[in-house]
């Protein structure tokens, strides 16, 4: 093939290609505006034309007139001018296409199809608001017919049960009036056609039933309350009141029972005048401070009832217990006294005494009083017995500081015995140490150690004599005591430490002994740490020489020798 | 004193002590202690041989362990039981004037000795010499290698019944020890504990121990008299345990740490108390040391009553040395003065004072070694003819030999037995320093 037939069927083979492409996509372009034809033309059936029309024949005025001339307004839009609208980008897109303009097409394409979208909306709004127009009288009748039943029915019970509403009957009868008038200004506009306005009237009149049929539900409950309830309780309170006054009761200057009933009477008024008015909601806040009242004043009344009872049982016990601690008192002083010669009472015990003394006697001064008005009349019962038992409970817990300080007192004498029973214990333990150390024979004790030993007994000397002082100083002689404590302690560990150092310090010489041969020089180690431990007594030198030495000859060895010293010293303890 | 290695075994009721000690230029050393509870015991005399024996190894065991040697012979105290004491006169004549007095003249005094004062049922244990007389010259104390026709031995014999050696030697032989030496323990610790003149002008030793107490009598350097009381310091301990009612361990435990042997009137008005467990009862009962100290004075009192009366049968009490006393029990503080109170003469007590030996427990044991490591040639032969009836060396030092033990013990053999070395001995000897 030639190069010519070979371009010649290429080109043909392109144009024969862009011929179809063009084909199809025009075919699309073609099916694209015929479906949005169709879209229109689907909604130009939607539109309510007959409802329109219904509409525009009806009785409408006022507010319902204005809506229904706006909806009318856009229906006609619609149809006027978007319809035609989109008619004419539809013939636009048509003939673009002819001229393969394709992309001219596409944009008035979707300018068509925004606009349809749009024109559907308005379509439905318009409808609905026609639709509800059209409904409007129809469903205004249909409510009103319902609240005029309830009406009815609120009106004869109010009628009916009249009573128990009380003081508010006239303000619900009122409230019934101005209903019937709403009534009749519904009747008016729906007559004339403003079914807007007749609506809002229909909305007034639900809220105003619904408010009555409240009420109505409540106000018996609470008239109920106020007739019978709060009324009684008053009457019943001043009957107590006047009964107890008759039985010699008197009441505290705090609580003034007359003008309390007085107040309480007003509250209850107070509480029929809002109901009158028909203010609940202040009913209600106001009830609880009625209530509030009755039960202060009852409880007030109780509270004497019992007082008087109580206050007989208290008035009983209470010389019992200044009997009681009258006594202590005394003896207590007397116990001071004689403990106060044997020892040096150093923890404010006498001026702690003086104060329970004077706790006592104010309390004595107190009850007295308090008896002497009871007797006389003079005082509440409720008062006169939270003035005793305030002071009966003074009084128990002064009872508890006279145990207290008893214990404190024979303190002394247990701190003395105990003290003296360790200051043997210290002596026999020194003589046991003295004992210890001389049955092992060793040649002397170190001076520390002596000086150490004699201090000690000295110390345990001198609390001894403190202890035979006439009158204990107990703080002197706890300080040494601590003192003494501290040094047998130390001295007993000192004793134990010079008699191991002085028994190791031999095992240990006789094992270092062993290497007198290969370590000649072992002898003059051993030598030197005798003249110490024979001539100087210092045990610990003289152990630490031939420690070290038979350390530095036979590692470890040292330890084997303390472990057989130990184990014979348990032996022996056995 | 002869330097050395010894290692003494005192066998006492209570406890077996063992003692290792070396001598070096006349001092000596303790190298190890041991010391042994045991059961086979009973005042002084052996009951029990095994259990005796088992004791005896342990106690040698442990003094082994300290002084890092092994011990294979023993020098054994005998007991004052069951012994007889003495004085003898023998008379040898010597066949040629110009010959010296030679260890053959001295073997057949022995000889004379053992043929004339021995009973058949007692066996020869010691001999002590008061002094040669050769052709009516007096005073000679070593008699060999002089010459003489006559001579003649002034002394004091000791023989011991020949059931308790056999028990000792049974013993000793079980427990797997040879026998370095018998010493009478009284002569042995007259020697440690008594200066010379004490021993010379006469001085009562008295040897309290846990289950006897021994009086001896010592002057003109011999052990004289010597007894055993069959009471000691478990009698004290048995006495408190049945007296407080309270278990015989608690009743050591007490005697040892409070007790003491002298109550003065001071002493019954302000003592102390202790607080005790008594048997039976769940609280602990408080005793005043006093009334304890009254319990163990008590006995003693009793113990030193005996002695009293033992002594003042032969006038010792007359003795210018005065009482010595010793052993375990002897640690009670104050006895000394109760025995002052008893015997009315000056009474001093002996606790030993040697590194590691500082409890008068163990004078037995120290003295052992102590009169082994200083006795004389002349003594140390006669007493082993005496004991072994026969002139050879005995069975321990050749045995020791003959092992090549250790050094000490062959240094120690050279020492003792010089003379009858062999010529083996000599040969090993030679290699042992050659490979020195």
């Amino acid at each position: 093939m030639s190069v010519e037939l070979i371009i010649t069927l290429s080109v043909v083979v392109l144009i024969l290609l862009i011929y179809t492409l063009t084909y199809f996509i025009r075919k699309k372009h073609y099916e694209r505006i015929d479906g949005l034809d169709k879209v229109k033309k689907e909604l130009h059936t939607k539109i309510p034309v007959e409802k329109v029309s219904t509409l525009d024949k009806m009785m409408i005025t006022g507010q319902s007139k204005e809506v229904a001339t706006s909806v009318m307004a856009d229906i006609d839009t619609i149809e006027d001018e978007n319809l035609p609208l989109v008619e004419s980008y539809l013939f636009e897109a048509e003939q673009a296409t002819d001229r393969y303009r394709f992309g001219q097409s596409t944009k008035i394409e979707s300018q068509a199809e925004q606009l349809l979208q749009k024109i559907e909306e308005n379509i439905i709004i318009a409808s609905e608001k026609i639709e509800e127009l059209l409904q409007r009288e129809q469903a205004n009748l249909r409510k009103i017919d319902s609240i005029k039943k309830r009406y009815h029915k609120v009106r004869k019970e109010l009628l009916a049960k009249s009573f128990t509403f009380g003081d508010s009957i006239n303000s619900l009868e009122d409230k019934l009036g101005i209903m019937e008038g709403l009534f009749m200004s519904f009747s008016d506009l729906t007559a004339s056609g403003d079914h807007e306005e007749a609506k809002k009237i229909v909305n007034q009149l639900d809220a105003k039933l619904n408010e009555m049929e409240s009420m109505m539900a409540s106000i018996p409950e609470i008239n109920n309350k106020i007739e019978n309830d709060y009324k009684k309780q008053l009457q019943e309170i001043k009957q107590g009141y006047n009964k107890l006054i008759e039985k010699d009761y008197k009441f505290p200057e705090s609580i003034d029972i007359e003008k309390k009933s007085e107040q309480l009477t007003e509250g209850i008024n107070h509480l029929k005048e809002l109901l009158a008015q028909l203010e609940l909601k202040k009913i209600e806040s106001e009830q609880i401070e009625v209530e509030k009242r009755i039960d202060e004043l009852y409880d007030a009344m109780e509270k004497e009832i019992s007082a008087k009872r109580e206050l007989a049982k208290l008035s009983r016990k209470m010389p019992k217990i200044l009997y009681y601690l009258t006594t202590e008192n005394k003896e207590l002083g007397l116990e001071l006294d004689r403990i106060g010669q044997s020892y040096q009472l150093d923890q404010g015990e006498h001026k702690k005494y003086l104060v329970m003394k004077s706790i006592l006697e104010e309390q004595e001064t107190l009850i007295a009083k308090v008896s002497d008005k009871i007797e006389k009349n003079e005082i509440s019962y409720s008062v006169a017995l939270e003035t005793l038992e305030e002071s009966f409970e003074k009084l128990e817990t002064l009872s508890h500081s006279y145990e207290e300080f008893r214990l404190r007192l024979y303190a002394y004498r247990e701190k003395e015995k105990e003290i003296k029973e360790d200051v043997e214990e210290m002596e026999y333990a020194l003589r046991e140490m003295k004992k210890y150390i001389e049955a092992q024979h060793l040649p002397g004790l170190p001076d520390d150690y002596l000086d150490l030993f004699f201090y000690t007994t000295d110390q345990l000397e001198k609390l001894s004599t403190e202890l035979a002082k006439h009158k204990l100083d107990l703080t002197k002689v706890l300080e040494l005591h601590s003192m003494c404590d501290e040094d047998v302690e130390q001295l007993a560990d000192k004793t134990e430490e010079i008699v191991d150092n002085a028994l190791l310090t031999e095992l240990t010489s006789q094992r270092l002994y062993r290497y007198k041969e290969e370590h000649p020089e072992v002898i003059e180690t051993i030598k030197y740490s005798e003249s110490l431990f024979l001539d100087d007594y210092d045990y610990e030198t003289a152990l630490k020489m031939v420690r070290e030495k038979l350390e530095s000859i036979e590692p470890g060895a040292f330890d084997s020798v303390k472990d057989l010293y130990k184990k014979e010293m348990q032996k022996q303890n056995e | 004193m002869k330097n050395g290695v010894y290692t003494s075994l005192d066998i006492g009721t209570t406890s077996i002590k063992v003692i290792v000690s070396e001598v070096i230029n006349n001092q000596m050393n303790v190298i190890g202690v041991g010391s042994e509870r045991t059961d086979g015991i009973s005042k002084g005399l052996i009951v029990d041989i095994d259990e005796t024996a088992q004791s005896i190894k342990k106690a040698v065991n442990q003094a082994e362990e300290k002084a890092g040697i092994s011990i294979d012979s023993l020098i054994i105290g005998v007991p004052a039981v069951n012994i007889e004491i003495e004085p003898f006169h023998v008379n040898v004549n010597v066949s040629s004037t110009n010959q010296e007095i030679n260890d053959e003249v001295i073997h057949t005094m022995v000889k004379q000795i053992r043929e004339k004062k021995v009973s058949s049922d007692q066996t020869l244990l010691s001999i002590m010499i008061e002094e040669f007389i050769i052709d009516g010259f007096d005073g000679i104390k070593d008699p060999r290698k002089m010459v003489g026709d006559q001579i003649e031995c002034y002394g004091t014999v000791l023989t011991i019944s020949k059931t308790v050696l056999h028990n000792i030697k049974k013993s000793i032989n079980n427990a797997g020890y040879v026998i370095d030496d018998l010493l009478f323990q009284p002569k042995a610790m007259s020697e440690l504990i008594m200066s010379e003149d004490e021993r010379r002008f006469g001085t009562i030793q008295i040897d309290m121990g846990g289950g006897q107490t021994t009086v001896s009598a010592v002057h003109d350097q011999q052990v004289k008299f010597s007894k055993m009381i069959k009471e000691g310091g478990y009698n004290i301990t048995k006495d408190i345990s049945v007296v407080l009612n309270t278990s015989l361990k608690n009743a050591e435990k007490i005697k040892r740490e409070v007790g003491y042997a002298f109550v003065d009137e001071n002493d019954l008005n302000n003592s102390q108390s202790i607080s005790i467990d008594v048997v039976g009862q769940d609280q602990k009962s408080q005793v005043k040391e006093s009334y304890i100290a009254e319990i163990i004075e008590a006995r003693a009192a009793q113990i030193f009553e005996q002695v009293k009366a033992e002594l003042d049968e032969i006038g010792a009490l007359e003795l210018p040395g005065g009482v010595i006393l010793t052993g375990g029990t002897s640690a009670i503080p104050l006895i000394e003065e109760l025995a002052e109170d008893i015997f009315e003469v000056n009474v001093k007590k002996y606790v030993p004072d040697f590194m590691g030996v500082r409890y008068p427990s163990f004078t037995n044991g120290i003295s052992l070694v102590y009169y082994k490591s200083s006795m004389d040639d002349l003594h140390e032969m006669m007493n082993h003819y005496a004991l072994f009836n026969e002139k050879e060396p005995p069975k321990k030092m050749m045995k020791a030999q003959e092992n090549g033990t250790s050094e000490l013990s062959v240094q120690q053999y050279k020492d003792t037995q010089d003379k009858s070395e062999t010529f083996m001995d000599k040969f090993k000897k030679f290699l042992k320093h050659f490979f020195d």
